[in-house]
């Protein structure tokens, strides 16, 4: 009986941490950047958060990856008024990280990316997502069209929240298709431990023929049998090669069951 | 009544207590010294979730454990996980998949699980060959010895050496099936499985002989032991073969981490090279004495070998030339003390010296000394070993 206790208890230990029933409003931000490459665009994602309600709001943010482990969970009080800055306290690109807020009071969080050093070209608003809507076993995300062409290129990336640390790595079957519906492969991938970025798509799956497509990842669950505590996001980013000026494609949840 | 010197349980104990031994130094060096870690290309992560005794190679066993081998290399440079071989990793996913616990700990357990199943069978296989009083020194000296601390990293040195020691204990007590078992496995483990074939078939030679078996009937039993560490090892070509029509990728995979690019052929050449211009700029002692001591490493274990040798011990000492023979096609000596471990006989050999009490115990104190600062920087990021 002792014996079944202390191997209930290691195991709980073991599982890491869960959902916060206790912060009913959460906010996840997917794309959190910080570029400092030599010759390119200082893209840097710019986080603000509000407090719509009238008495302050404490809320806790969990940077994955933080630029270091004691920025890692941070709270903060967030009066009511006018936005505030959010520290981004992350590592250099081309790491990318997420940034999930979690409070027992309304908050709202926006997050832009543009350049450090200018606002040309224009900033890049980052969809703001309901930890909900991430994909749980089974789920679908489709992302796209993707382009890469003369005058556009394209990347995507996995991306989650720091409750999916001990959960990752997550396996995805990926299904890349055309914009017309050509089936063009299936590929199955680990995502370990922190957000990826996928650069060149059409390089990545060996694709010859970079005509336009959708990615559609299923995440199939987690290599080490654990169960994601939201799950895994996918965004794609398609970039003009001559103004640099981004925007997001659509991502779009099937739910698997 | 207290169990013999040498039973099971105390060897265990012995064991145990050296392994807890171990896991509080890397413990205390990752937390106690941390402006003392070195650079690491690892992601976040990694470095966050993973043991104190999963470093640098580790990394490529973790993530083929995750994720499996990776698409191959594109490019000259370009890093992949195919040098590795599959068993281990695959031991550490299965463990993962049945229990959820976290991959490098994984790879610990099963690391330290076969050192364990390996110190039994050493102390059997010491036994049977110098006699009881050889195997407490040699349990000593193998456990003493400075870079053995990865027998408890995630690491394949503890499960190449339960392998083999498997294999060869096996065919002392005529189990044939276990022996080709434990022969093939090693096949997949690492690349000393490759040279395994030559000991064991010497091994069940010798044996048969001894036994009174014709010379036809002990060389085919010889043929049989001999064969499975190979087909080991061309069925892990043929795996790459039929999943990137390369059976080789493994080897090109590793030297395409070099700077420039190179072949197995050229790592003696690399290995000369790197020793003269050591020695021309007097680098030995002063700026590359961890390289100097896994050069002293190869030398002892060469030397070793020549003991056995004087002693008649053919198969023993054709185990370890060949293990040894193995680092100069690595093209460099940085690995020369983890990669002669498996040579697991020398360390009987050096047990000899427990004839002259002072020394052997200056030995063992020199060799603990220089396993806990090994320890210690191999967890802090500043040596791979």
């Amino acid at each position: 009986m002792r014996r079944a206790a202390a191997a209930a208890l290691l195991l709980a230990a073991a599982c890491g941490p869960g959902r916060d029933e206790s912060r009913p409003h959460k906010a996840f931000v997917p794309l959190v950047i910080q570029s400092r490459l030599p010759g390119r665009i200082p893209w840097q994602t710019y986080v603000e958060i509000s407090n719509p309600g009238a008495s302050p709001a404490l809320v806790r943010l969990t940077r994955w990856p933080p630029d270091a482990r004691a920025n890692e969970v941070e709270e903060f009080a967030v009066p009511p008024g006018p936005p505030r800055k959010v520290p981004l306290r992350i590592p250099p690109f081309p790491t990318v990280s997420s940034f999930l807020f979690e409070s027992r009071e309304p908050f709202a969080v926006r997050a832009v990316v543009r350049d450090r050093k200018g606002d040309v070209p224009e900033p890049l608003e980052v969809p703001v997502v309901e930890p909900e809507r991430l994909a749980r076993p089974g789920d679908t995300l489709r992302v796209g069209p993707l382009f890469s062409d003369s005058a556009c290129r394209s990347h995507f990336a996995y991306t989650f929240p720091a409750t999916e640390r001990d959960a990752v790595p997550f396996r995805v079957r990926v299904a890349v298709v055309g914009a017309d519906g050509t089936p063009l492969g299936t590929f199955e991938e680990a995502i370990h431990g922190v957000p990826q970025v996928v650069e060149d798509p059409w390089l990545h799956f060996g694709l010859r023929d970079r005509r336009p497509i959708y990615v559609e990842v299923t995440l199939l669950g987690g290599t080490r049998g654990r169960k994601p505590v939201w799950g895994l996001w996918v965004y794609g980013i398609v970039t003009d090669k001559v103004t640099s000026v981004s925007s997001f494609a659509g991502t779009t949840v099937r739910r698997g069951g | 009544m207290p169990p013999p010197v040498n039973s099971p349980r105390r060897i265990l104990l012995v064991t145990l207590a050296w392994a807890l031994w171990i896991w509080l130094l890397a413990i205390l060096a990752a937390d106690l010294t941390p402006w003392l870690t070195g650079p690491t290309k690892w992601g976040y992560d990694l470095v966050r979730r993973v043991t104190p005794l999963t470093r640098w190679d580790s990394g490529w066993y973790v993530s083929i454990a995750e994720g499996g081998y990776m698409p191959p290399p594109r490019e000259f440079g370009m890093q992949t996980n195919h040098a590795f071989f599959p068993l281990y990793p695959l031991l550490m996913r299965l463990l993962v998949r049945t229990t959820g616990i976290e991959t490098s700990l994984a790879g610990n357990l099963i690391s330290g699980a076969a050192f364990l199943g390996a110190v039994l069978l050493f102390a059997s296989w010491v036994r049977s060959r110098w006699g009881e009083e050889r195997v407490r020194p040699a349990l000593l000296v193998l456990l003493a010895f400075p870079t053995s601390f990865f027998f408890l990293a995630v690491y394949t040195e503890a499960l190449t050496l339960f392998l083999v020691l498997a294999a060869v204990v096996a065919i002392d007590r005529d189990r044939p099936l276990v022996a080709a078992a434990a022969g093939y496995l090693s096949g997949l483990t690492r690349i000393t499985g490759v040279v395994l074939g030559p000991y064991l078939a010497l091994t069940s030679l010798l044996k048969s002989r001894r036994d009174g078996r014709s010379w036809p009937r002990a060389l085919f039993a010889a043929l049989l032991t001999g064969l499975p560490p190979l087909l080991g090892f061309l069925t892990f070509c043929a795996y790459f073969e039929a999943r990137f029509h390369d059976p080789f990728l493994f080897m090109r995979a590793q030297h395409n981490w070099g700077t420039s690019e190179k072949t197995a052929l050229d790592g003696p050449r690399l290995i000369a090279e790197t020793v003269w211009k050591d020695v021309k700029s007097g680098r030995i002692l002063e700026k590359s004495p961890a390289r100097t001591l896994e050069g002293v490493f190869l030398l002892l274990f060469a030397g070793l070998a020549i003991r056995l040798l004087r002693e008649k011990r053919w198969p023993e000492a054709l185990w370890v030339v060949m293990t040894i023979g193995l680092v100069p096609f690595t093209g460099t000596l940085e690995s020369a003390g983890r990669y002669v471990l498996p040579a697991f006989p020398a360390f009987a050999a050096l047990a000899a010296f427990a004839r002259e009490r002072l020394f052997f115990g200056a030995l063992l104190a020199a060799g603990f000394l220089i396993q806990a600062a090994y320890v210690w920087v191999f967890v802090n990021w500043l040596w791979a070993g």
